[in-house]
């Protein structure tokens, strides 16, 4: 067990516990609510999920964003969000399956598989966790710059499942600290959605918060249709980017995992990354291809954890999955955009070769190649991994993060600006994708400041100390 | 009796109404005509005489007699009450109760078995609820908080919104009340409702006021009874503000036992004020009969509606199997009682034929049912449930039409108890249906068990669809399915 290397400040004794342990960050108190959306959706309106959604049925997005007080009364939090569901009413939808049509003539060695879920629009509506923390919000935030990883206490941790028609798609955990701040964290199913759809959405509530009028629901009109006949795959296979699961799911839609995941998280300066850029661009010959942060965060982590995986690991660390992301398209018009529900991130995979002697290995490999590799990495749209990957059968259990080690690119999202609170914003946010499987994923999302990066992640149990400590060597803080 | 002899005589009923029902005009007016001829033929001369001959004291007696006897009755008759205007709690979207959420809670919570989740499903899709119900804020927690701080909440609010509502109408002022009658069943906590009402309105010292609890889903007539009979003693011009509501805060049963879980599924958010006064002056309507029938007296009326814990030590109100047959028993007692007070001649001319025949003749002879629609324009019913409603309707021959009020008032509102009744007559003059001289006939069905009944009489209909169903009339009537798809 490596012991934090020291860096500057001393540890934080919290809550007066010493070391490692987070007894003084824990909630407790949960109270349960549910807010429904303000009129009536209709009489058996659904809401048809596309191949591109049920990919990520597993995955679930955890988006904490931490405010310093004073905080807001949770009456005054819950009222926007009754407008604001008319908006999203999928969202307040509970999941269903279609009931398999009986098929003269089925293969034999066809297993009668369940129906293809879908959500039924009969505003059950988000779920709304109350709950206290006995730190202050300076403590926190302090811990959490020491340790990392304490966002995940601060959302909701439930996957859908074992009933889907009980299984709520949004859980919002409203957290109370001591001195009066708040922490709100969402945990959005990545089926209803991929990571610019959930920003957007969580940001419409805060724009409805803050007094803005609710504009007229648009999600209604290309509703309720069955979604397009899939486009012929361009994929030929399923690409390693994505795995099957070893045995269906089910109901549980949580990734079937042999190991135990833990959360983790890192904050990378604006001086760290012009350094990591420096030495990139001294190392490195290549000019056409453009590597940003992301690419070189996401190479620094790559090799991190390629080195700490080791040599038993190694072919499988030469595989990592890109996710990238774009925001939703704004409307011409501006005002926002229009309320956009869709996975349509685009998913591609790196392979490091194994030819070409001793610095083949990712874990020996220079930073900037591992750069240049991300960055012309090839990506197809979701909805072309989906339709490779599930072959036409009505579903498929499929792991998207973490299938291999999964960096996710989300740059492009305006975390902090996006939530603000009567104009106040956050004084941190953290995106994570959970419920992934063992190869780990890392979502490299922009700070408070704009210029630096969060990297927020979800790893094996004894990476997170080591990676840690991995990245304290390789990013030299700043005199 | 032959399809043809009825048609006829079903022809002919209106005609027989016209005579029976006007058979003092129909009476008087030949014996004027023959006392006019007969004064004609004598000629003024002769009755000149005749009238000169009469002795003074019998003079003074002639008109002494009737004058007093007039003047008497004018004084000793009951003052007119008037309902100067009422006001509903309009409902708000963001304490509205899906079908579907309500079913989550009752499944998440653990407290709830699979079969009590089971048979709330069951009964919720064929209750006649509709998507907007609503329930207090305090019940959408998992499990619902039952404390005083909210129940009070839920109380405070839907009591001061209608209120204000009320009294915006009115144009009245706070001071200007001087009866204040409180009806809320389940929930009477120390100081009183009414004492809250003072306290907020800051009404005068001598107000005289009244907290009715534990008298049930009909309160809200008995409460309407005592603010007229106080306003008889009361300065005339008098106001009393009459606010019926129940608190469902505190009532959510969280025991297994079935009939006990009924409430749970059924009863609502909702209050309503109304201010009543025996000034006519601007009045919308005018009070004409208020009928209470109880059936306390046999032993399983009593327990019908009956609040007690099961075996777990949860308190519920626990419904028996034969309430509806309690009901029709009590509104039999009650139409029998209102019926004579009420009905025109000519309906109780056929209901007594009726009652001799059986009785002299043969008692396979069916009994005669008044027909209540020639005595009201408009029936508000106690939206108890979707069991009362029908039940209700084939017992007094009434029209979907007629019903109407009562099973949208269910789907839109649920049942909120005392208040109900007023949400119904605000849906009929929402519709527009109210006419000037419209009869409206209130039902009103309790625990203990009570059947209470009012006959209002409108001088003035509603200007507007203002009110609780202001937002959403447009959409209604709906069609209620059987089962509700869910």
């Amino acid at each position: 067990m490596v012991v934090e290397a020291v860096s500057g400040s001393p540890p934080l004794a919290v809550g007066g516990v010493a070391g490692g342990s987070s007894m003084g960050m824990a909630v407790h108190g949960h109270r349960l609510s549910t807010v429904v959306p303000s009129s009536v959706t209709g009489e058996e309106v659904n809401y048809e999920l596309a191949d591109a959604d049920l990919l990520h049925k597993l995955h679930y997005l955890r988006a904490v964003h931490v405010f310093r007080a004073p905080a807001f009364a949770i009456e005054a939090l819950k009222e926007p969000m009754f407008p604001w569901l008319d908006l999203y009413f999928p969202v307040s939808g509970r999941l269903r399956r279609r009931h398999q049509a009986a098929d003269a003539g089925a293969e034999g060695g066809k297993a009668v598989g369940l129906g293809r879920p879908y959500v039924r629009c009969n505003d059950c509506g988000v779920r709304i966790v109350e709950v206290a923390c006995d730190a202050t919000v300076e403590q926190w935030l302090q811990a959490e710059a020491e340790r990392g990883g304490l966002c995940k206490a601060l959302a909701y941790d439930k996957v859908i499942g074992p009933e889907l028609f009980f299984s709520p798609l949004l859980y919002v955990q409203v957290t109370s600290f001591k001195c009066g701040g708040m922490a709100l964290g969402f945990t959005w199913a990545h089926v209803i959605g991929d990571i610019p759809s959930a920003a957007a959405c969580f940001s419409t509530w805060a724009q409805l918060f803050s007094g803005k009028k609710a504009p007229a629901p648009t999600l209604r009109d290309p509703l309720a249709m069955p979604p397009p006949a899939a486009p012929p795959a361009s994929v030929a296979a399923p690409p390693p980017s994505v795995k099957a699961t070893a045995a269906p799911v089910g109901d549980d839609w949580a990734v079937p995992g042999t190991r135990d995941m833990v959360p983790f998280s890192f904050h990378v300066t604006e001086q760290q990354l012009q350094s990591l850029q420096l030495s990139a661009a001294k190392g490195h010959q290549q000019r056409h291809v453009v590597m940003g942060p992301f690419e070189l965060v996401s190479a620094v982590i790559w090799r991190a954890l390629a080195a700490i995986r080791g040599p038993e690991e190694e072919e499988a660390t030469r595989t990592v999955t890109v996710v990238r992301t774009e925001p939703a398209t704004p409307t011409p018009g501006g005002g926002g955009g229009r309320p956009v529900l869709a996975n349509e991130h685009r998913i591609g995979h790196v392979v490091v070769a194994s030819t070409g002697g001793s610095s083949s290995s990712p874990a020996t490999a220079d930073v900037s190649k591992l750069a240049a590799l991300l960055a012309g990495a090839h990506l197809d749209e979701a909805s072309a991994v989906a339709a490779a990957a599930f072959a036409g059968a009505e579903d498929a259990d499929v792991v998207v993060y973490g299938a291999n080690l999964t960096l996710v690119d989300a740059e492009a999202l305006e975390v902090y600006a996006g939530l603000e609170l009567a104009g106040r914003r956050p004084a941190h946010v953290e995106y994570a994708v959970d419920g992934v499987g063992d190869g780990g994923a890392a979502v490299v999302h922009r700070d408070g400041g704009g210029r630096g990066r969060t990297v927020a992640a979800v790893l094996r149990r004894g990476e997170a100390d080591r990676l840690r400590a991995a990245l304290r060597d390789a990013l030299p803080v700043a005199a | 009796m032959s399809m043809a002899t009825s048609a006829q005589l079903r022809r002919l009923k209106p005609l027989y109404q016209l005579v029976v029902n006007n058979i003092l005009a129909i009476v008087a007016v030949p014996l004027a005509a023959s006392v006019l001829l007969k004064a004609a033929s004598l000629g003024p001369e002769e009755i000149l005489a005749r009238a000169l001959a009469l002795r003074p004291a019998h003079m003074f007696l002639c008109a002494f007699l009737p004058a007093a006897a007039t003047v008497l009755y004018l004084m000793l008759r009951p003052r007119a009450v008037y309902l100067v205007d009422y006001a509903c709690f309009r409902t708000n979207p963001n304490c509205r109760v899906p079908f579907a959420t309500f079913l989550e809670h009752s499944r998440v919570w653990p407290g709830f078995d699979e079969r009590s989740v089971r048979f709330m499903t069951r009964l919720l899709e064929r209750s006649g609820l509709g998507e907007e119900t609503c329930l207090p804020y305090a019940q959408h927690y998992i499990p619902p908080s039952r404390d005083l701080e909210s129940s009070r909440a839920e109380a405070e609010l839907v009591i001061f919104s209608a209120i204000d509502d009320l009294l915006a109408k009115t144009g009245v002022s706070p001071q200007d009340i001087d009866i204040l009658v409180v009806n809320c069943s389940l929930f009477a906590p120390t100081p009183s409702f009414t004492d809250m009402i003072m306290h907020r309105y800051k009404l005068r010292k001598d107000v005289r006021n009244v907290h009715l609890a534990g008298m049930g889903c009909s309160a809200g007539l008995i409460s309407v009874e005592l603010a007229r009979n106080l306003l008889q003693v009361a300065p005339r011009g008098a106001r009393a503000l009459v606010v019926s509501t129940e608190t469902i805060t505190p009532n959510y049963y969280m025991g297994k036992e079935r009939a006990m879980l009924l409430p749970n599924c059924l009863f609502r958010m909702g209050g309503a004020a109304a201010l009543l006064s025996t000034d006519g002056a601007g009045a919308r309507f005018r009070l004409a009969r208020v009928v209470r029938t109880l059936r306390g007296a046999s032993d399983s009326a009593y327990h019908c509606v009956y609040q007690e814990e099961d075996d777990r030590g949860n308190v519920g109100i626990n419904l028996s199997k034969d309430l509806m047959n309690i009901a029709g028993d009590a509104l039999k007692a009650n139409i029998t009682a209102m019926g004579p007070l009420v009905l025109p001649a000519s309906e109780q001319l056929l209901f007594a034929l009726s009652f001799i025949a059986r009785k002299v003749l043969n008692n396979r002879i069916k009994p005669y049912i008044p027909d209540f629609r020639t005595a009201f324009e408009h029936f508000c019913i106690h939206a108890g449930g979707r069991a009362v409603i029908d039940e209700l309707q084939r017992s007094l021959t009434l029209s979907d039409e007629q019903v109407e009020a009562s099973r949208m008032t269910l789907h839109r509102f649920g049942n909120t108890s005392s208040s109900s009744l007023w949400y119904e007559l605000a849906y009929i003059e929402a519709k527009g249906r109210m006419r000037r001289g419209d009869r409206v006939w209130m039902i009103g069905f309790g625990s203990g068990f009570k059947c209470n009944s009012a006959a209002w009489e409108c001088i003035r209909p509603a200007a507007n669809a203002d009110g609780p169903w202001a937002n959403c009339i447009h959409r209604y009537p709906v069609h209620i399915p059987d089962v509700l798809k869910h």
